[in-house]
């Protein structure tokens, strides 16, 4: 009998199956993950108080609401199909607006607050989920609907920046007690990581990014997991919201827009695809982190702060450029190979 | 086994559906009973897709009603829920997802969305198994599916279809990329499912595969189902007349890829085109063509009005050569050249070189390389045309037209307005504007891979005849083709194709179906032992 | 994805997405299916008229000249920032990087007029950039295989980076007279009582139009935007094609820059801002698909006079600023929602 699988050795055979496959499912974070390295030895050079404890501190409390917007839009761009949320940035500008200006002033408690605010960014991330999956918008479209709808809602709400803040977050980038309060926060954050980076969820979820009609054909609730995950995002970039209310000391409808902008460009720098059904969280939090050092980097070697702007995009497409030769080689070999 | 009510798995009565405007099914009725292998058949447009996507979950039907083991319902919920039930469809478009693993493949589906904890040993030997039923014992489960063959992928959804406990398996047109004994392997694995007491409903357009494989053939025209056979009362001519209403016996033998015994029409013009080929100046050569670094190289001629045929399993290298030919692959070494008239050799560089030089490509895979799914069928037929009829850019649309109308006659095109989209024509009519783009250029050298897979008999009948004429009019024509009947009936000779070579040249006329499969096994000498249930 | 195993054709017609079935020769069997199809397809040419009469009843003095100049003046501005972008979008990309453009084209006028230059060689000038900006965003994405979202969102970066560096906050330029006559809702062209930009749209939409339709390029667009791989397999020129769009997209960019300037006469980098997401949207309320191979230009002058109408009709009734974009977005989910729908999972199988 004829087969098609001609016997010669493959190189990989060396590896086990089980770290073979590792590799090859993560191998999309090579360039961010040396972009990553290079630029935190650059900042180290260029700033030595970079490493220090009180400026790491600083650091991961900026760091933060860019990293969660990041992996915000990462979960809807892995559902493929076009699926984006332009709509992180506003939100989280509007958590702020929210909380600062809303429950805070209503008396509740902060022990109450966090809970709102996640099953806030929750709701949101579901309705833009049931627009893409039910409705069956263009997912830029209808996050491009929310996107004005926050900017709007949180500039009525509060048309200058303002309101009170809880005592307890603005000490974010302090400490409570011994524990720094970024741990504790980190903490939540990874609590959320595991949940949907193991078990079946990451699965279906690349799997419907891959092709929703295999997916779905196969026995997938496809429309359920889209509004899933779009809550999953909504809630990570509330999260980020909340970050964000206490590093700028109150509530302030405007500050949304940039976050989306700054997530996209750290999704392209994780080498993620935006066609979605390959990559990972991993991948937006890298490039968010990625983005954050560029940005500390500049600020620290005193480059005007309108280069910054031009230093991203080039950053861009040198990431794009890396990524897609990467890729290009890769399907190239394995095409040799196929025959 | 007779055709009065036997106990059923699955009985369907009455089903329709229609698509906006569009009746797809009208009343169709189908039994399929416990242990059996039942064929559905019918042409493009008969509703057989339909039929399915409504048997799998993935439409409802407008009206009806299904039984399943008993249980009458008025649809199925999804396809989740058609699995849950036992029943397991193979689709005809291969679905998968790329960039996941055979094994991720396989089990697609099979958990919940949030379901931690999984079995990963007991599922590698689950789909380990299900990959050696279907003869796939060598491939590691945790490739990516984007490195594997067509074939190879093709059988891996068929082993996702079979890992989940089923009772009724559809297949769709599941062997459209396997080869001879990919496909016998799978019906080993069918007949055993059989044994076995479960059921299996499949279409094909292969009468071979319909009448070898099948216990009964249940047959769908416009929607409706007119007639069910048992296969011992069936024939080839029958079911073929059941599937296109057509009483004339003789148009319908010669609609078929029915070997070239018959006489008539058919040889005749054959012959014709086969002396026009004698006497025509070569116009394409293979120059020590190497296809891979071990297989060796090619070296043929192709003259004008000569219909040179390509055979083989597959992945031995046909495609590759097809590809080389058409300037979208470079070979590892020698190459192809275009001979003008006073006889220069142009070397096919690329795909515009070789474009420029009036050879034209007519791809596989229609829906994918070859439709513009949202614009008219003018505009698919026109737009190859465009570089050919423009002032300064601007079009000249009166000349394409008459080229449209002319081509539209000469394929004998259900007349339409060709303002129409192109979604809304059968995919026999598809196939003829795709062809009709490349032969309204008039091309010296029409290069086409398997253009017929797929298409009604009708369809095909209409452009064998077109094929012909253009032979005769001095274009060369390479064809390639899984059917290896079709290449006796239409080509001159056919190159059969194993390990990145050609092993065999042989003349169409005098060949026989086993001549050309004992060369496609390797064997290069012609009248080796019977392969069963190969082509024809 | 799937891979390229040759498939039969589809039984009988697929479950296209409404707006794009025809009906068929003989008498339609459902006829609700084709007056909705029908219906959805024509709505934004309905909503036009049917908007403008919302205003006129809920503002008083609507049915002025001055009123329905500066609506056609908002729609101008859009409408041409809208062009190339439509083209961007039928060829199956997208361009973000027309604000960027619009910002730069505004400075570079302003302060080179500001210290006299030649208006022609400044015109000249901002043409060659923007030729310049679309071509390395198309370049860029063939190159890089990447989407243009990506690209021009990198680009638009670099472009309004380039151009706050450029400003620095300088506030002081100019522009000639007749410039800002062309934008005002008093100016004139010649004789006829109607600012300039509103004929050179018209112009534009013409030569639009009859592009997409009646060129080689045009025809091009729409293929490659349909199904990149069949168009590349068709001779398509796909290179070339994107790298033309992108420039028409960039050009227009820049000459509604132009107008800006004179609109305001001070250098200002942001004031294209507001059309990061505008020109996507009045594409969409027009009716032209995200995914490319369908729609024109003609729907794209509808959306961008159905979201001027929108803006006025909510200014006009007092909404303010937060309000005006708080209520865009509800309605661009509202609209979308009766023409803009994508197809079931099931119907794509």
């Amino acid at each position: 009998m004829a087969s098609v699988l001609s016997g010669r050795a493959r190189p990989q055979a060396a590896l086990t199956p089980a770290v073979r496959q590792v590799v090859q499912r993560n191998s999309y974070i090579a360039v961010p993950l040396t972009l990553l390295v290079v630029l935190f030895i650059a900042n180290a050079i260029v700033q030595p108080q970079f490493l220090s404890q009180q400026s790491w501190a600083a650091s991961m409390a900026v760091l933060c609401p860019t990293v969660l917007t990041a992996m915000a839009v990462t979960l809807p761009i892995l559902s493929g199909n076009g699926g984006i949320d332009l709509s992180v940035g506003p939100l989280a500008g509007f958590i702020t607006v929210l909380i600062a200006a809303v429950l805070v002033p209503a008396g509740i408690t902060s022990q109450v607050i966090i809970p709102i605010v996640i099953a806030f960014g929750l709701l949101s991330g579901a309705i833009n989920g049931v627009l893409v999956a039910y409705v069956r918008l263009p997912a830029i479209i209808a996050t491009l609907g929310m996107y004005l709808f926050y900017q709007g809602l949180g500039t009525e709400v509060l048309p200058e920046a303002g309101g009170s803040v809880p005592v307890w977050l603005t000490k974010l980038d302090g400490s409570y007690g011994p524990i720094p309060a970024v741990w504790v926060v980190f903490a939540v954050i990874a609590v959320v990581w595991l949940l949907l980076t193991r078990g079946s969820y990451p699965r279906n979820l690349l799997s419907v990014g891959g092709d929703e009609r295999a997916a779905y054909t196969a026995g997938v609730h496809v429309n359920r997991l889209r509004v899933v995950t779009y809550a999953f995002g909504g809630a990570l970039a509330a999260i980020a919201g909340l970050m964000l209310t206490g590093l700028i000391q109150g509530g302030d409808g405007t500050v949304g827009p940039p976050y989306t902008i700054s997530a996209l460009t750290a999704v392209a720098l994780g080498g993620i695809s935006l066609a979605g059904g390959r990559g990972g969280l991993l991948g937006g939090a890298l490039g968010g982190a990625v983005l954050f050092l560029i940005q500390e980097l500049l600020t620290d070697a005193k480059v005007s702060v309108y280069s910054v702007s031009v230093v991203n995009g080039i950053v861009l497409i040198a990431a794009l450029a890396l990524n897609g030769t990467v890729e290009y080689l890769r399907r190239k070999s394995a095409a040799a190979k196929r025959g | 086994m007779t055709t009065v009510d036997v106990a059923s798995r699955l009985d369907i009565t009455d089903l329709s559906r229609s698509f906006g405007e569009t009746k797809a099914l009208r009343s169709a009725t189908l039994r399929v009973a416990p242990g059996e292998i039942h064929s559905l058949a019918g042409e493009n447009g008969s509703g057989k897709s339909t039929l399915i996507k409504i048997l799998s979950g993935v439409l409802r039907p407008d009206s009806g009603t299904l039984t399943w083991e008993g249980d009458v319902m008025r649809h199925l919920a999804s396809p989740a829920s058609a699995q849950a039930m036992g029943i397991s469809t193979v689709f005809q478009e291969t679905l998968f997802a790329p960039e996941m693993t055979v094994r991720d493949n396989i089990f697609l589906g099979t958990d919940g969305l949030f379901r931690y904890g999984r079995r990963k040993g007991a599922e590698l030997e689950v789909a380990r198994q299900a990959l050696s039923d279907l003869g796939l014992d060598g491939l590691d489960p945790d490739r990516p599916m984007w490195m594997l063959s067509l074939a190879e992928r093709q059988l891996v959804t068929i082993a996702r279809a079979i890992v989940r406990p089923w009772r009724l398996l559809i297949l769709d047109e599941s062997t459209s990329a396997l080869d001879a004994s990919q496909r016998d392997r799978l019906f080993d694995y069918l007949r055993l499912a059989r044994s076995e007491g479960k059921s299996v409903l499949f279409t094909s357009h292969r009468m071979d595969e319909v009448l070898g494989l099948a216990d009964r053939i249940t047959v769908l025209r416009q929607g409706t189902t007119v007639a069910t056979l048992a296969v011992g009362e069936a024939s080839r001519r029958s079911v073929l007349g059941h599937m296109s209403g057509r009483a004339d016996t003789a148009d319908i033998v010669s609609a078929t890829s029915a070997p070239y015994l018959e006489a008539g029409g058919l040889e005749a013009a054959r012959q014709a085109a086969g002396q026009a080929a004698a006497a025509g100046t070569p116009v394409l050569r293979a120059e020590e063509l190497t296809l891979r670094p071990s297989s060796r190289p090619i070296s043929l001629e192709v003259r004008a009005g000569e219909i040179l045929g390509l055979a083989g399993l597959e992945g031995q290298g046909q495609v590759e050569f097809v590809e080389c030919l058409s300037g979208l692959r470079k070979p590892v070494s020698g190459q192809s050249a275009a001979l003008g008239a006073n006889g220069a050799a142009h070397s096919v560089r690329s795909y515009g070189t070789a474009n420029r030089l009036g050879i034209r490509y007519v791809p596989r895979d229609r829906r994918h390389e070859g439709l513009f799914a949202p614009l008219s069928v003018f505009d698919n037929f026109a737009i190859t045309l465009w570089s050919e009829f423009n002032w300064l850019g601007v079009l000249r649309r009166q000349q394409v037209r008459k080229r449209f109308a002319d081509f539209s006659e000469s394929s004998r095109l259900v007349s339409a307005s060709p303002a129409r989209a192109i979604s809304t024509l059968s995919g026999g009519n598809q196939q003829k504007i795709l062809l009709g783009r490349w032969v309204a250029m008039r091309p010296r050298v029409l290069v086409v891979n398997d253009p017929l897979r797929g298409v009604d008999a009708n369809t095909k009948e209409e452009l064998y005849g077109l094929f012909r004429r253009l032979a005769a009019d001095g274009v060369a024509i390479i064809y390639l083709s899984t059917e290896i009947t079709e290449l006796l009936t239409l080509t001159d000779q056919i190159a059969v194709f194993h390990e990145g070579s050609v092993v065999a040249m042989l003349p169409s006329e005098t060949s026989s179906d086993t001549d050309v499969v004992a060369a496609m096994f390797g064997d290069e000498h012609p009248g080796g032992p019977q392969q069963a249930g190969a082509g024809g | 994805m799937t891979d390229s195993t040759p498939v039969a054709a589809t039984d009988g017609p697929p479950e296209t997405s409404r707006a794009a079935h025809q009906p068929v020769g003989a008498a339609p069997r459902n006829l609700t299916a084709v007056v909705t199809a029908n219906f959805t397809n024509a709505l934004p040419y309905i909503l036009v008229p049917v908007l403008f009469i919302l205003s006129v009843i809920f503002i008083s003095g609507y049915f002025s000249k001055a009123s329905i100049v500066s609506l056609l003046i908002l729609a101008s501005l859009l409408g041409l920032s809208s062009l190339g972008q439509t083209m961007t979008i039928i060829a199956g990309g997208i361009d973000l990087s027309i604000p960027a453009v619009i910002g730069l084209s505004d400075i570079i006028v302003t302060q080179l007029y500001y210290k006299h230059w030649s208006l022609p060689v400044i015109f000249l000038m901002i043409a060659a950039l923007a030729i310049l900006i679309g071509t390395i965003s198309a370049v860029a994405s063939v190159l890089l295989r990447v989407h243009s979202l990506i690209t021009t969102f990198g680009m638009s970066l670099i472009v309004s980076g380039v151009a706050l560096e450029w400003s620095n906050g300088a506030t002081s330029g100019a522009v000639p007279g007749w410039l800002t006559s062309s934008v005002s809702a008093i100016g004139k062209t010649g004789p006829i009582p109607v600012p300039a930009i509103i004929f050179v749209w018209a112009v534009a939409s013409v030569l639009a139009v009859l592009f997409m339709n009646r060129t080689r390029l045009g025809r091009e667009t729409y293929a490659l935007g349909a199904n990149a791989v069949a168009a590349r397999l068709a001779t398509v020129r796909s290179t070339w094609v994107q790298i033309v769009v992108f420039s028409i997209s960039a050009l227009c960019a820049a000459l509604v820059g132009i107008f800006f300037a004179g609109y305001s006469g001070i250098p200002d980098p942001t004031v294209g801002e507001p059309y990061f997401f505008l020109t996507i949207t009045a594409v969409m309320i027009g009716g032209t698909s995200l995914l490319g191979g369908r729609g024109g230009y003609l729907r794209t002058v509808m959306g961008a006079l159905i979201v001027a109408e929108l803006t006025t009709l909510l200014v006009g009734v007092g909404f303010n600023a937060s309000f005006q974009e708080l209520a865009l977005g509800i309605l661009v989910i509202l609209l979308t929602s009766s023409y803009g729908r994508e197809l079931k999972v099931a119907a794509k199988i």
